[in-house]
């Protein structure tokens, strides 16, 4: 097996809340190998968006113990600032609402062009040149024109591609997109999946995609994380994970995806997953799940946290008590 | 069955402001539809293909540019006019965004109870009891009363909403993307609360929202806009099975298949 491009292992985040320290992210391990595209999916609260801000480095070293490393070694640790650190190695990301990603007082050519200049130090024409390369390469129309548009001229879609070009311009092994897609129209989506997908193909990227959209996931990722309560309960290739689901969470949480394929009476599911993803700020003791499993066993579930995920077959493994039982 | 709200010609231009100097918008143009009493229609549409405007005019929350509502085949704005509280009563809205939608100094109970008190409904201790079993009908509660909207996550302020729009024993309700903010698991418990309250109550609902997947799982009637026209209205079978429209199928072909179904079958 090829040595994964990114390994996370134990990362945790807390943050520091008028209602005391909360802990946003729970000890959080899983691996991207190269050109591979692994999907973080949950649902708010889940820790999906902290856990790709913690492995870019915005959030600054937080882990206590935490090991994020790409090709072997680390990106950060406790005594390395992330942000001060010489370059980042070959992480960029992409931001869920480009309309806020994207400075609205600059042209896109010149946004882009800073980080061209930046990453490959080049000047003038060259800048110029390698900005509308990278726009047209993200299948933009006429991207001299583009390069010139201030954000606020351009559509939903135009916009991301535009905050795709931007992390391209870093020239990444691996692309983290926090919902990508999630503000746009089903469309205009679609295309934008695709662009990301050619994006793989073309140069051997690899992607953490965060996502809530299982729809999402069936379309573009190889592997899946499914996360709750600020921790990974599964993890398995798209196929098999979807296909089979072995925590009880991942079970509800697909049942709940409404069916076109079936009459209106069966588009969803008999029984509903009760209540709401826990409030990080007063997590459920026990498996964080308990208190909405229909499978949860009183005296076991809820007395201590879940054993290390299980393997479960090929690259598969959940946490769950019932499965270590 | 018969038709409770109709819309004849129906437009809506916005042209004022900022938008003037492009020729306005025309967010609604020549709609002609006819919801039968105890429907449930569901509209799907991209960003600004009109699929709001179209819902607000047949509650006539907005005027019409040109054509008309009718209620109960009267013009919408004479049965305004003649019995404005009694037409309020009957057609009432569920809005997006939950948080927006309720009042943030007010408890619970008095965020349900407005309405019977504005309609002068029952007396207090009949109002009381009313409340409580909306909210019971709603799945939340009776220790949520008391609280106020800020205490509440997503779903709870949806099923607040919804049961303030319950209370005045309406014949329609128009849900606008009244899922599109909630978690998976969430949409799922609100769509379910939605087709059970209906098909208890046999209220009309029209439910407006760009994910064709939760119009289709609470509508057997379905309607596609594009650009302020509806495109294709079709019962929800025939029009996922055999979409005519290019539009339908173009949004169709959009939805990624539902993961199940598509290891299932390939």
């Amino acid at each position: 097996m090829t040595p994964p491009l990114l390994s996370v292992r134990g990362l945790g985040v807390t943050f520091a809340t008028p209602f005391g320290p909360v802990r946003g992210l729970d000890g959080a391990d899983f691996d991207v190998a190269p050109g591979e595209i692994l999907a973080l999916v949950g649902e708010s609260g889940s820790g999906k968006s902290v856990a790709s801000l913690a492995v870019m480095g915005v959030l600054g070293p937080g882990g206590d113990g935490a090991r994020v490393q790409v090709e072997g070694s680390a990106i950060w640790d406790a005594k390395v600032d992330l942000l001060r650190a010489p370059h980042r190695p070959g992480l960029a990301m992409v931001f869920q609402e480009p309309m806020t990603a994207l400075n609205p007082v600059l042209r896109i050519g010149r946004t882009i062009g800073e980080a061209v200049a930046r990453h490959d130090g080049v000047r003038g024409e060259a800048v110029t040149a390698r900005v509308t390369t990278l726009l047209a390469e993200m299948g933009l129309p006429d991207p001299a024109r583009v390069a010139r548009a201030y954000p606020h001229e351009l559509s939903g879609g135009m916009r991301q591609r535009a905050l795709i070009a931007l992390a391209m311009a870093c020239r990444p092994r691996l692309l983290i997109a926090d919902e990508p897609t999630t503000a746009l129209d089903s469309t205009v989506q679609a295309r934008v999946l695709g662009l990301l997908a050619g994006l793989r193909r073309s140069h051997g990227l690899a992607m953490l995609l965060v996502t809530h959209d299982f729809g999402v996931v069936a379309q573009i990722a190889d592997r899946v994380a499914v996360m709750y309560g600020g921790r990974v309960v599964e993890t398995g290739p798209v196929a098999a994970l979807l296909a089979h689901p072995a925590h009880p969470y991942t079970r509800a949480l697909l049942a709940a995806v409404p069916r076109l394929d079936l009459a209106r009476g069966e588009a969803l599911p008999a029984e509903e997953m009760p209540g709401t993803p826990p409030d990080p700020r007063h997590p459920p003791p026990g498996c964080r799940f308990h208190p909405r499993c229909a499978v949860a066993r009183p005296g076991l579930c809820d007395s201590g946290p879940p054993p290390a995920p299980q393997a479960l077959g090929p690259g598969r493994a959940a946490a769950c008590h019932l499965l270590a039982a | 069955m018969t038709p409770l709200l109709q819309a004849v010609g129906l437009t809506r231009r916005f042209g004022a402001g900022l938008l003037a100097r492009r020729g306005g918008v025309t967010a609604v143009a020549d709609v002609n539809l006819t919801l039968m009493e105890g429907e449930a229609v569901g509209i799907v549409g991209e960003s600004g293909s009109g699929k709001s405007t179209l819902g607000r005019l047949l509650l006539g929350l907005i005027p019409p540019s040109a054509g008309e509502v009718r209620y109960r085949g009267r013009p919408l704005g004479a049965a305004l006019a003649a019995d404005r509280r009694g037409v309020r009563r009957a057609l009432q809205i569920v809005q997006q965004d939950p948080t927006a939608a309720l009042d943030p100094r007010w408890d619970v109970a008095r965020l349900v109870r407005e309405g019977l008190d504005i309609h002068g409904l029952g007396t207090p201790s009949e109002r009381a009891a009313r409340v409580a079993g909306l909210l019971a009908d709603v799945g939340l509660d009776a220790g949520f009363a008391a609280r106020r909207a800020h205490e509440l996550s997503g779903g709870q302020k949806q099923r607040v909403a919804i049961a303030r729009a319950l209370a005045l024993a309406p014949e329609f309700l128009f849900a606008d993307e009244p899922v599109s903010a909630l978690d998976v698991s969430v949409r799922a418990q609100v769509l379910g609360l939605l087709n059970r309250l209906r098909a208890a109550r046999g209220i009309g609902l029209l439910m407006v929202s760009h994910d064709i997947a939760a119009v289709a799982a609470c509508c057997e009637r379905i309607l596609v806009m594009q650009r302020g026209r509806i495109v294709e209205d079709a019962p929800r079978a025939t029009l996922l099975r055999t979409p005519l429209h290019p539009h339908t199928r173009a949004l169709l072909a959009a939805v990624p298949p539902p993961p199940v179904a598509l290891l299932a079958t390939g």
